[in-house]
């Protein structure tokens, strides 16, 4: 546990200043939980609530969704955020699509050395989650290069200097490289026969905020509803290209799948398509640069539609 | 299978009328004629009726208890399973599961001055009530109407609300339509329910009244009356909720410990103030 | 007393004797599947032979999908042009149940309450009325997460069961309560397990209980409170609470093209009870409290139980790690029921 220590010391510290000065109405991070990963998030509304804060290598979940939620229940507040590097990302989606203010979103960013994946986890002891190390980090970790979160406010903490030890999204490259098309196809529909349709994947995303979801559209019923693995391929596909050009890997749908299914490879693979024919683009990475399936421009490549 | 508490019956179309640019009324008749000899409802019952392959939807009986050979119930086309009611024909299959729920006390009404007031597509449940009271008009003290839509055009069962309005001696009705949605030859009235309450002073003293309409609109008029001295158990009012099953197992009717398809859809005004909340 | 006749089948031939069972009769029990993403286990009640058999696991999916299954046809339409009919069929087939927890059970016979209210769903009960229970008893917590003793479960009760079995060492005991429960002996007998005496069972560890019976009409009590607002913002409005929830039980109903089916549905979603005029849960902490009260407050006012078996599924499996134990404190201590 490095840096990461005095990030939650600095935060706790942060918070109460700013809600005492009055100048945020809510700060958002995480607090200790008694169960794993460890921690979860956390709202703080009054100078008090800010002692539970707390940062280190168990804080995965991405508070981008946090923020949203809390700015569309009170649209006239603003609200304070420690955000990852990768969660920032998703906080740079939004705001391009106009969802957020984001002069009302104060982001408090700091430099991540990474989290631990819970799933890579053995047991349930609050020991065994203690630390980083080179087996229980996360994937998307491995090849990050927004350690230090962009675009924020305020930085509390040293910068760090940590260089990506893998390519990006090195695990889809090698799963689509090694596999055919029938062997992919059996692949997903072994995954999707276990998908129970909980909706975890799309309601713990920040970017999947649609007021009705089209999976509820009934005229026509686009995706039917029960959970047959025609069914909810049919919805993980719909659902990746609602995506396409707007995921930025925070990996939450696939940390929160009760059934393990590595939708990570579905998202990315498609991040990867996009990065491919739309001149290296990447979301969350530049705010001036238009998210290509948002816009329409005479060099955009047709080769895959005629 | 024993009994398969899902299972409908089968009902087919005999008559489709237009009521407004987005409502229609079914008259529909039990395919078997068993089905038609054993059926019985009573007014405010609802039923879980589809268009096979198109979804059940909640719609409360339309029709007077006393017209035995077939219902009719009023569907406002909404989403996919009103709009495929929308489409059907005379001869079309409908299915129908019921009746559920509970009903008007009309035991209880009898000597007493009675007031029905609906709003919109809300007078389709007390449709059946009113017929009731002016067939056995002696029964009953005072009769009341008093009919309230957005504009002419939405009035509901124009023909039938006309001719109550027309025969004073039967029942005392007052129409009205929200202010801009009087026609230049209207002769109702263009106000909210509330202020007409206001002006009428319905004089709560043996007094029951039953109102239907948006949810908006009951709890103002209902606010309303206990304002004029009604007492709140005698206020009574048909609730629409989501419901799927009518049968109590799908649960999401549930508000409070409180089941709408089971305990419902009929409350008294003092039975909803002891839910939590939600209901509006 | 003295027909009791107790087994004791050892672990390695435990497969075994569930094959030799599944022949007679078939078997559903727990196995393993492993996770998509290569990240590890989850178990799951189903039919014996498709993965490997774990009786020691908190599955990830109850015991509901055994008797209300996640999918179920309850209708089909065959339509010419002259009538349409309506074609149904209830699951008939006898099967065994091995291995399930009390906690498990209790939510079973929980739900029959409800399903059995005025009217009866026959796909319920043709499948509580096929299935010949085997409960394995709880001497102690499988883990922290349990807490079947806060809301009136005992972890090892035996008189509704049809066999009852516990872990001891190297194997399980199994034996017989009731009739329907012959069969499973005699299978016992056949395999050549050793006959032993019917052990003596005692429950250890179930410490710390909060009284949650009887608490539900001070909670309804407090329904309007501004606690509800604060209490757990971290809830995502996902299904995976509901879906792996033993007394969980509400459900859809859609058709499908010539088919009505009905599947598991969460309250704590959106959709629950939105129509196009009305939507009387908008905010996320009002679909929270519903799913709380509906547990801990309305069924237990309804039904004379409490909605909820404390079997850990929901704290085990939540995402967002919302623990249903700490807000049902702060809110019992807020309505005053403990200090």
């Amino acid at each position: 546990m490095t840096e990461a220590v005095n990030i939650g010391e600095e935060f706790r510290k942060k918070a109460r200043e700013l809600l005492r000065k009055g100048e945020i109405n809510a700060v958002i991070g995480y607090k200790k939980s008694g169960l794993p990963p460890y921690s979860k998030p956390h709202i703080a509304l009054k100078e008090d609530d800010t002692d539970e804060f707390i940062f280190d290598a168990n804080c995965v979940h991405n508070l981008v969704l946090y923020v949203l939620n809390y700015l569309l229940e009170y649209p006239e507040d603003k609200v304070a955020v420690l955000l990852k590097g990768c969660d920032q990302k998703s906080l740079i989606v939004l705001a391009q699509e106009s969802k957020i203010d984001r002069e009302r979103v104060k982001v408090i960013g700091f430099g991540c050395p990474g989290v631990i994946d819970p799933r890579k986890v053995e047991g349930d002891e609050e020991d065994a989650h203690k630390s980083l190390t080179a087996e229980n980090v996360h994937d998307k970790c491995l090849y990050c290069d927004v350690r230090n979160t962009p675009q924020a406010d305020i930085f509390i903490g040293e910068m760090v200097d940590i260089k990506p030890t893998k390519e990006r999204y090195f695990r889809e490259r090698e799963f689509y490289g090694k596999k055919s098309e029938s062997e992919l196809l059996d692949f997903w529909k072994g995954a999707f026969s276990s998908c129970i349709r909980c909706y975890a994947c799309r309601q713990v995303c920040p970017l999947c905020y649609c007021d009705i979801c089209i999976s509820y559209r009934n005229m026509p019923q686009w995706i039917e509803l029960s959970p047959t693995t025609d069914n909810n391929m049919l919805f993980h596909v719909r659902r990746a290209m609602c995506m396409a050009g707007r995921c930025i890997d925070c990996g939450e749908c696939e940390r929160v799948c009760p059934v393990g299914i590595p939708l990570r490879l579905i998202y990315n693979k498609v991040s990867l398509e996009i990065e491919d024919k739309y001149d290296g683009y990447r979301a969350g990475m530049d705010s001036e640069r238009k998210p290509p399936l948002q816009e329409y421009s005479m060099a955009d490549p047709e080769d895959f539609i005629l | 299978m024993v009994e398969n508490i899902y299972q409908p019956k089968m009902m087919r179309v005999i008559e489709v009328r237009d009521e407004t640019p987005t409502i229609k009324t079914f008259r529909l008749e039990f395919v078997d004629d068993e089905d038609r000899k054993n059926f019985t409802f009573k007014e405010g019952q609802f039923g879980e009726f589809s268009v096979p392959g198109s979804g059940e939807a909640t719609f409360c009986i339309a029709s007077p208890t006393f017209w035995r050979d077939y219902i009719e119930i009023t569907v406002k086309e909404v989403r996919r399973a009103t709009h495929a009611f929308h489409l059907l024909d005379v001869g079309d299959f409908v299915t129908f599961r019921g009746p559920y729920g509970n009903w008007f006390p009309v035991d209880d009404f009898y000597g007493k001055n009675v007031m029905v007031i609906g709003g919109g597509i809300g007078i389709a449940p007390l449709r059946g009530l009113i017929h009731r009271v002016i067939k056995e008009r002696k029964k009953f003290g005072d009769f009341c109407i008093i009919y309230a839509a957005r504009c002419v055009e939405e009035l509901v069962y124009k023909e039938e609300v006309y001719g109550w309005w027309e025969s004073d001696d039967i029942c005392n009705t007052t129409l009205c339509v929200d202010p801009g949605g009087e026609t230049p030859d209207w002769r109702g009235k263009v106000s909210f329910v509330p202020p007409v309450l206001e002006q009428m002073k319905p004089s709560p003293k043996n007094g029951v009244v039953v109102v239907c309409g948006p949810p908006i609109m009951i709890r103002l008029c209902m606010e309303k009356l206990v304002e004029l001295g009604f007492s709140p158990d005698v206020l009574y009012t048909t609730l629409e909720a989501k419901m799927k099953c009518g049968l109590g197992k799908c649960g999401r009717c549930n508000i409070g410990d409180v089941y709408i398809c089971k305990d419902g859809p009929v409350f008294t005004y003092a039975q909803i103030e002891g839910f939590p909340g939600e209901v509006w | 007393m003295s027909n009791k006749k107790a087994y004791f089948i050892s672990d390695d031939k435990l497969n075994g004797f569930i094959e030799s069972l599944n022949e007679r009769v078939p078997v559903y029990v727990p196995q393993r599947f492993d996770r998509a993403d290569g990240t590890g286990i989850y178990t799951e009640y189903r039919p014996y032979g498709e993965g490997e058999v774990d009786l020691e696991s908190r599955t990830l999916l109850s015991v509901k999908s055994i008797f209300l299954p996640q999918c179920e046809v309850i209708l089909g339409f065959t339509t010419n042009e002259e009538r349409v009919d309506v074609v149904s069929e209830a699951p008939s087939d006898e099967r065994v149940l091995f291995s399930i927890r009390n906690c498990d059970f209790e939510a079973v016979r929980r739900l029959d309450l409800l399903f059995g209210w005025d009217y009866r769903d026959e796909f319920w009960f043709a499948r509580r009325e096929n299935t010949i229970i085997v409960v394995n008893l709880c001497d102690s917590p499988l883990d922290d997460k349990c807490f079947c003793h806060w809301v009136g479960v005992d972890p090892v009760a035996t008189e509704l069961a049809d066999c009852a079995m516990l872990r001891a060492e190297g194997g399980y005991i199994i034996w017989r309560i009731s009739e329907r429960g012959d069969v499973v002996i005699d299978v016992l007998d056949k395999v050549g397990a050793d006959e032993v005496d019917v052990p003596e069972v005692e429950a250890k560890g179930f410490d710390n209980a909060i009284e949650v019976d009887g608490s539900h009409n001070a909670l309804f009590e407090i329904f309007t409170d501004e606690i509800w607002k604060v209490l757990e913002p971290s809830c995502i409005g996902c299904g995976i609470c509901t879906f792996v929830c033993p007394t969980c039980h509400c459900f859809e109903i859609q058709d499908e093209g010539s088919k009505r089916v009905r599947f598991w549905d969460y309250c704590t979603g959106y959709e629950f009870t939105r129509t196009e005029a009305h939507q009387p849960r908008p905010r996320q902490y009002q679909r929270y409290r519903q799913r709380v009260m509906h547990k801990y407050s309305y069924y237990p006012r309804r039904f004379g139980v409490v909605g909820c078996t404390g079997c850990g599924r929901c704290i085990s499996a939540c995402p967002q790690n919302v623990d249903i134990r700490e807000d049902i404190v702060r809110l019992l201590k807020r309505a005053k029921v403990i200090k």
